[in-house]
């Protein structure tokens, strides 16, 4: 056992931080905030960071990457994520997208959408869950059938992040009958700007811009926009979603909000002139955080290690999600109480203590819980796949 | 960034293991625990001949040179067993800590003798009346001419029947902290043992003016204060890799249960109520062996790790209660029998989180480590 990052990675980090430093513009401050700027800017610092040949840094140079080490690209994770993502919608484009396309795609799908990807040029959505079909996503509804043209879609997608600045979606649909829920269902690769396709936004706690309706209404998607094998999407996708529990370094905002909270109980004095941090319970939830931030690290980079030798123990990336989704959620709840009233003031309030970025970071923190695999989900596979129990 | 065990530790692992399951079944288990010394002689003059014993000490006194995570591989086997030795307190507390008090002839001697397996050396830490290992010491040193006198009466001290020395923390008459170390054979020092529920065997220890020699005395003031800080820091850490081990055989067990005891016409491991609180045992116990993994780490690589320490064992100490609980509600009845395993190790787990550090006081001190 070994807990440092190899010395590159450090320094790379040093780099990024300073590149960071000098690109991200004063009224940044996170892919989920409500600015239209912030598409269009995250868009630019893809392309910036691909000039640099860091967007898709460890992927395989044939691929477009760099063949980096799996620990730099930690590295842009771990960045990215304390700083609210500046990729923009593209962290899912390295972290799942890109390698089902290496895994799956023909050398002309390669060519024409991986490569976009690692040049920072585009953006995709996921078309996965449906009104009816969200924890159960292998009975989903929508449908493509065959034509002259290509497939033709009609149905509806839901919670779909980004679908409207996205230029491709990744659509699981059914186009063939299977005796089991799980067959018949085949990944489609979408232009987002084919006709027939509608995007609504859901106002949502965090606001209009994080989720929205997709309906497909005739939507003819041209045979060679199926990756991989026909009818047998289930496993394409099931490939991916190990790949996207580890997409975020969910810990690296945690110790950010943390950083703020000790800093606030440090200078902020009770009605005695005691600074708040003289408080037994406050000393306690802090230290808490402090254990559990360390502890989700570790977790993560398991993951990380555990993929760099090619051992996809599902309870690895499962453990990890859960732990680090369950952690950003304790993070918001003990920073609101420590803040006391003023703690649900929204971010930018001018009597928001901390700016309000605790309020911010405990509503970001709930859909957490639920998407990537909600918690249950992830509890399902440690409990049948882990620990041997029965379904 | 690196989470496989290297060689040696694999070794160490599945040495143990074996080990472990062939010299004790789970009767013996019970039987060891009642037995005169409270604890298997047969499996510890095993361990030394292994030079499990000595693992973490400098070759130079005989020991393996191998360091805290090592070990910590180590007690955690001898948690998933659920079998106590005085693994920890011998050749964890004690030998770190010698190695931070001057290098005497005695302390070097006494060294070589952890390392070997000959002598198990123990810790007599807190006072009847006292809180913990951190109290300020009730025990008085008197300083004379040549050496000096130890008055007090200490509890909970471990192994105190079977231990060639005791490391006793007292004050002296000018209030300073100091650490000498007490024959058990010396003129007055009585022992007597108390039942508990970790099945340790525990002891208190009366020393009736009891006269040491002046190179006994092993560390006085800040000297002493950091020797013991160091040593209850290695003890904190490989306590819970023991725990973690204790968490381990209890998921095994509860899983294996789950996975065939049958109600409703389902096994009930199928029922998510039962499945998810072991899958958090299985999640936690993870997140706890990867701290104590890394802070031990950091303590063989020369880091200050004060505030790693104190909250690991904090967080594992929350953790663990919270596992046990879970084991036994997994279990139902069965497991609140003698007869079941489950008691083996939820006894020993919950008795951890009393042990080298509180929930509370290591929380104090990891809040003031992170500047509160």
């Amino acid at each position: 056992m070994q807990f440092e990052f190899p010395a590159a990675a450090e320094e790379f980090r040093t780099e990024l931080k300073a590149f960071m430093k000098e690109e991200l513009p004063d009224w940044w401050y996170s892919l989920f905030a409500h600015d239209e700027r912030i598409f269009p800017f995250t868009k630019e610092f893809c392309q910036k960071m691909a000039a640099r040949d860091w967007l898709t840094m460890s992927w395989p140079k044939e691929f477009g990457g760099a063949d980096a080490d799996m620990w730099l690209q930690m590295v842009v994770r771990e960045e990215m994520w304390a700083n609210g993502e500046p990729r923009g919608p593209q962290y899912m484009n390295l972290n799942y997208i890109g390698p089902m396309l290496m895994k799956y795609g023909t050398p002309e799908q390669v060519e024409r959408f991986l490569k976009p990807i690692s040049r920072g040029e585009v953006i995709w959505c996921q078309g996965f869950s449906e009104p009816g079909a969200g924890s159960d996503l292998a009975s989903l509804k929508t449908k493509a059938t065959d034509s002259d043209e290509g497939f033709v879609v009609n149905g509806q997608k839901i919670w779909t992040s980004y679908a409207s600045d996205a230029e491709y979606c990744l659509l699981l649909c059914r186009t063939d009958a299977g005796e089991r829920k799980h067959e018949g269902i085949s990944v489609l690769l979408v232009d987002m700007k084919t006709p027939g396709i509608t995007v609504r936004p859901i106002m949502s706690m965090g606001g209009p811009a994080e989720f929205n309706e997709v309906f497909f209404d005739n939507v003819v998607v041209p045979y060679d926009c199926l990756l991989g094998p026909r009818g047998d999407g289930w496993n394409v996708a099931i490939s991916a979603l190990a790949h996207e529990r580890v997409g975020a370094a969910l810990h690296a905002k945690v110790e950010l909000v943390l950083a703020s909270l000790v800093d606030y109980v440090k200078n902020t004095m009770d009605d005695n002139g005691q600074p708040l941090s003289k408080r037994a319970s406050i000393r306690e939830g802090l230290v808490k955080l402090h254990a559990q931030c360390r502890a989700a690290k570790l977790l993560c980079y398991r993951v990380v290690s555990a993929m760099e030798e090619g051992n996809d123990d599902p309870v690895f990336p499962a453990v990890n999600k859960i732990f680090a989704t369950e952690l950003n959620v304790l993070a918001g709840n003990i920073g609101l109480d420590i803040i006391g009233p003023a703690g649900q003031l929204n971010r930018g309030d001018t009597f928001a203590p901390i700016g309000g970025e605790v309020n911010d970071h405990w509503v970001h923190s709930i859909p957490q819980v639920i998407a990537m695999g909600s918690n249950e989900i992830n509890r399902n596979i440690i409990s049948q796949r882990g620990l041997g129990l029965p379904r | 960034m690196q989470f496989n065990l290297n060689e040696m530790q694999t070794l160490i692992q599945d040495g143990a293991r074996r080990l472990l399951a062939e010299s004790l079944d789970s009767e013996a288990k019970r039987d060891v625990e009642v037995s005169e010394h409270g604890f298997s002689t047969e499996v510890w003059s095993q361990m030394s001949e292994l030079g499990w014993t000595g693992a973490a000490l400098p070759e130079a006194v005989g020991g393996g040179g191998l360091g805290t995570l090592d070990l910590a591989v180590l007690a955690e086997e001898f948690g998933r067993a659920a079998v106590s030795v005085p693994l920890i307190v011998s050749s964890g507390f004690s030998a770190e800590m010698l190695q931070h008090v001057d290098e005497t002839a005695f302390v070097t001697e006494t060294l070589k003798s952890i390392a070997g397996g000959d002598a198990i050396v123990t810790a007599a830490l807190i006072d009847k009346g006292a809180r913990d290992e951190r109290s300020t010491p009730l025990a008085r040193l008197q300083k004379g001419n040549a050496g000096g006198t130890v008055s007090g009466s200490k509890i909970m001290v471990p192994y105190a029947s079977s231990a060639q020395l005791l490391l006793v923390s007292v004050l002296t008459e000018d209030d300073e902290p100091a650490l000498v170390a007490v024959d058990k054979a010396a003129k007055g020092v009585s022992f007597d043992r108390h039942m508990a529920t970790g099945g340790h065997p525990l002891f208190s220890v009366e020393f009736d003016n009891v006269e040491v020699d002046a190179d006994r005395i092993l560390a006085t003031g800040a000297a002493a204060q950091q020797a013991l800080n160091k040593a209850l820091d290695v003890a904190a850490i490989l306590s819970t890799a023991e725990a973690v081990g204790n968490c381990e055989g209890m998921l095994l067990l509860s899983a294996e249960y789950a996975a065939t005891r049958e109600q409703f016409g389902t096994k009930i491991g199928s029922f998510q109520a039962v499945a998810h609180p072991l899958a958090d045992i299985r999640i936690q116990t993870d997140a706890i062996r990867l701290l104590v993994m890394e802070t031990a780490w950091m303590l063989d690589n020369g880091k200050d790790v004060t505030l790693e320490v104190a909250e690991t064992k904090a967080l594992a100490n929350d953790a663990v209660v919270k596992m046990v609980h879970s084991g036994h509600a997994a279990h139902g009845a069965i497991g609140y029998t003698m007869e079941y395993d489950l008691q083996l190790y939820s006894r020993r787990a919950r008795a951890f989180c009393l042990a080298y550090g509180d929930t509370q006081s290591q929380t104090e001190r990891a809040a003031v480590a992170l500047g509160l």
